[in-house]
C-alpha cells in the first residue's frame, strides 16, 4: 500500500517535473518566459474528425485527439452532429471559406506563426490569413460579442501560456465531421513547451448549451524546421470554385 | 470634440513646445529610437495613414468619391478627391500606364460599374488581400517585432505581412502570394522593404489585388520598394516605388505620412469581411445594366 503510494508520488513528481526540465530547451524571452515565436504545425487528421476514425476517400484515418474518445453532447446536440455529418460536404463552414474558429484553426494542417511579445501574442495562420491577437493579462471586453475567432486573453502559468477564449459565434465547427458548439463556447488553450521543437497543445471545451460537461483535446505541435521556412497563403475565398458555388453569391 | 482629435491636438501642442524648447534637436538631427535586442529600432505600436492619404486607396490619382456615393456610404458630403497629391513621380500625379494597359484598365472601370461576374467587382469589395502598397492605405496597422522580423497586422480583412530583416533570400519564384514576398533591411531609421513574387491573373488581371479600386493592375514583373522612414516617435515618411515594365512606362512613386495612432488601449478588432460579403444584388444590377445597354465607365467627374 505504502509502496504503491510512494510509486504514485514519484510518478506524479516525475510527470510534472519532466516537461519543465525538458522545456528548458525552448528559447527564453528577456523576461524569462519560454519564447514560442516561430512557425508550427499540428500533424494529425483532426481537421477531418477529432474523434478516432477510419480512412475514407481523401480522408486519412486518425487516432483522434479527444480525451476519452468521447464528446459529451446533450441528446439534441448529438442529433445535430449526426445531421451535420450526413450533410458535411455542403454544411461544413470550411467549404464556404469562413474563418475556422478556435481550436480548429490550429489543426487545419496548415502552418501558423506565433509572434510573441510581453504584452501580446499574435498567431498568424496560413489558412485564410486567419489572425488572432491574444492580449496578455487583460480582461475580456463585456459581451455579448460574436467573433469568428473569439476574444483571447492570456496569462502565464509557469512555463505554460494559458489562453482564455470567449465571445464566439455559433457558426464554426470543430472538424469536417460536424462536431459543433453554440455561441456560449468557452475555450481554454494551454501551450506548454515540451522541448525546443515541440509544444503540447491542450484545449478544454466548455459549452453548457451543447455539452453536459467540459471535455478536452490535446496534441503536439511541431516546429517547422524546414530551411527558410515562411508562411505562404491559402486564400480559400479566391479560388474560382469557391467564388462561384459556395456562398459568395448569396 | 472627439477623443482622437483631442489627442492629436494635444500631441501637436506638445511637439510644438518641445521644438520651441530645443530647436534644432530631435527631428532635425534624427530620431534616436530605443533598440530591440537584435539591434532593430523599436517601432512597435499601432499606426495609420495620415489624413493626407484619405481616399487614396480608392484612386491614387483622384481619391474618392462623389456626393451621391458619400450619401450612400454615410460619408461627409465634402469628403471628395485627394487632400494632397499622393503620386509624386511622375509629377503630374497620374499612373504611367502603357497603351495596352490603359485599355485593360478602362475595361476594369466599365466592368466594375456593371459587374456580371464576381471578378468584375473590385478586389477590395470581394474582401481579398490588398497587396502592397495598398494594404497600408486602409485602416490601422499594428507593428510587432521579433528578432530578425517586422510583423505588420492590419485590421482590414485581418491581413498580415511578415517582413524578414535578417538577410535571407526571397522565396522561390513559383510561390507567389497576394501580399507579395517581403524582404526588409534597416538603413538607419528607415525600413526598406523589397516586395516581389505577387500573385497575378494572366487572363483577366482581376483575380489578383489591384493597386487601387480604379483597376490599377500589375503582372508577374511587379516590384515594389517601400521606404518606411521613421522621422520621430510618431511619424513615418512613407514612400513606395512601383515598377512593372510590362504595365507601366516608367517606375512611379507614391508618398504620404503614416502616423502613430494615439487612441489609448487600442486593440485591433476582428474584421470578418468575406464572412459577411453579399454580392448577388450587385451582380443582378450589373446584368440588368448590361442587358439594357446602360454601361458606363466608373468615374467621379461624370454627372
Amino acid at each position: 500500500m505504502l509502496k504503491t503510494a510512494v510509486a504514485w508520488i514519484i510518478g506524479a513528481v516525475f510527470l510534472t517535473a519532466a516537461p519543465d526540465a525538458a522545456a528548458q530547451n525552448m528559447p527564453r524571452t528577456p523576461d524569462g518566459k519560454p519564447d514560442m515565436s516561430g512557425i508550427w504545425t499540428a500533424v494529425n487528421s483532426a481537421a477531418w474528425n477529432i474523434l478516432p476514425h477510419a480512412a475514407e476517400d481523401g480522408v486519412p484515418a486518425g487516432l483522434g485527439v479527444v480525451d476519452g474518445n468521447e464528446i459529451p453532447y446533450r441528446p439534441e446536440a448529438a442529433a445535430k452532429q449526426r445531421a451535420n455529418f450526413a450533410n458535411r460536404a455542403t454544411l461544413d463552414p470550411e467549404t464556404k471559406c469562413w474563418l475556422p474558429g478556435v481550436p480548429r484553426a490550429t489543426y487545419m494542417g496548415f502552418p501558423f506563426q506565433i509572434v510573441q511579445t510581453p504584452t501580446q501574442v499574435s498567431i498568424l495562420y496560413e489558412y485564410g490569413h486567419a489572425l488572432r491577437n491574444i492580449f496578455m493579462n487583460s480582461p475580456h471586453p463585456k459581451g455579448p460579442i460574436e467573433f469568428w475567432m473569439g476574444d483571447s486573453r492570456a496569462k502565464w502559468d509557469g512555463d505554460t501560456l494559458v489562453v482564455d477564449v470567449v465571445h464566439f459565434n455559433d457558426q464554426t465547427w470543430f472538424d469536417r465531421a460536424g462536431n459543433h458548439h453554440s455561441e456560449q463556447l468557452h475555450v481554454v488553450e494551454r501551450y506548454t513547451p515540451i522541448d525546443r521543437d515541440h509544444i503540447n497543445y491542450e484545449v478544454t471545451i466548455e459549452d453548457p448549451k451543447v455539452f453536459t460537461r467540459p471535455w478536452k483535446m490535446s496534441m503536439p505541435l511541431y516546429r517547422r524546421v524546414d530551411r527558410n521556412m515562411q508562411l505562404l497563403e491559402y486564400e480559400c475565398s479566391s479560388f474560382d470554385e469557391a467564388f462561384r458555388t459556395r456562398g459568395a453569391e448569396r | 470634440m472627439s477623443t482622437r482629435l483631442w489627442h492629436s491636438l494635444r500631441a501637436s501642442a506638445l511637439v510644438l513646445v518641445l521644438w520651441w524648447a530645443a530647436p534644432g534637436s530631435a527631428a532635425a538631427q534624427g530620431w534616436s529610437p530605443s533598440r530591440l535586442p537584435d539591434g532593430q529600432p523599436d517601432i512597435q505600436g499601432t499606426w495609420e495613414g495620415s489624413a493626407d492619404s484619405a481616399n487614396a486607396g480608392h484612386s491614387l490619382e483622384e481619391g474618392c468619391c462623389d456626393p451621391e456615393h458619400n450619401k450612400m456610404q454615410q460619408r461627409a458630403a465634402t469628403n471628395i478627391g485627394l487632400r494632397k497629391q499622393v503620386i509624386i513621380d511622375p509629377a503630374n500625379g497620374r499612373i504611367p500606364f502603357q497603351p495596352w494597359a490603359i485599355e485593360k484598365r478602362r475595361e476594369h472601370l466599365i466592368n466594375l460599374e456593371a459587374p456580371t461576374e464576381l471578378q468584375h467587382i473590385e478586389p477590395e469589395d470581394r474582401c481579398s488581400l490588398q497587396g502592397v502598397p495598398r494594404s497600408n492605405l486602409r485602416g490601422p496597422i499594428q507593428i510587432l517585432q521579433n528578432p530578425g522580423q517586422v510583423v505588420m497586422l492590419f485590421e482590414w480583412v485581418h491581413a498580415y505581412r511578415v517582413i524578414p530583416v535578417d538577410g535571407r533570400p526571397h522565396a522561390p519564384k513559383g510561390a507567389a502570394t497576394w501580399q507579395g514576398d517581403s524582404r526588409g533591411r534597416w538603413e538607419g531609421n528607415t525600413l526598406v522593404v523589397e516586395v516581389t513574387n505577387f500573385r497575378f491573373d494572366p487572363v483577366g488581371y482581376n483575380k489578383q489585388p489591384w493597386i487601387d479600386s480604379h483597376g490599377t493592375f500589375y503582372t508577374d514583373t511587379l516590384r515594389v520598394v517601400e521606404r518606411w522612414k521613421f522621422v520621430d516617435a510618431n511619424t513615418v515618411d512613407y514612400e513606395a516605388t512601383i515598377e512593372d515594365p510590362k504595365v507601366f512606362t516608367q517606375p512611379w512613386k507614391i508618398a504620404y505620412q503614416i502616423q502613430r495612432l494615439r487612441e489609448k488601449n487600442f486593440e485591433l478588432i476582428e474584421e470578418a469581411c468575406w464572412e459577411g460579403v453579399s454580392v448577388s444584388n450587385r451582380l443582378e444590377a450589373g446584368r440588368i445594366a448590361v442587358k439594357s445597354g446602360k454601361q458606363r465607365i466608373h468615374s467621379h467627374s461624370e454627372p
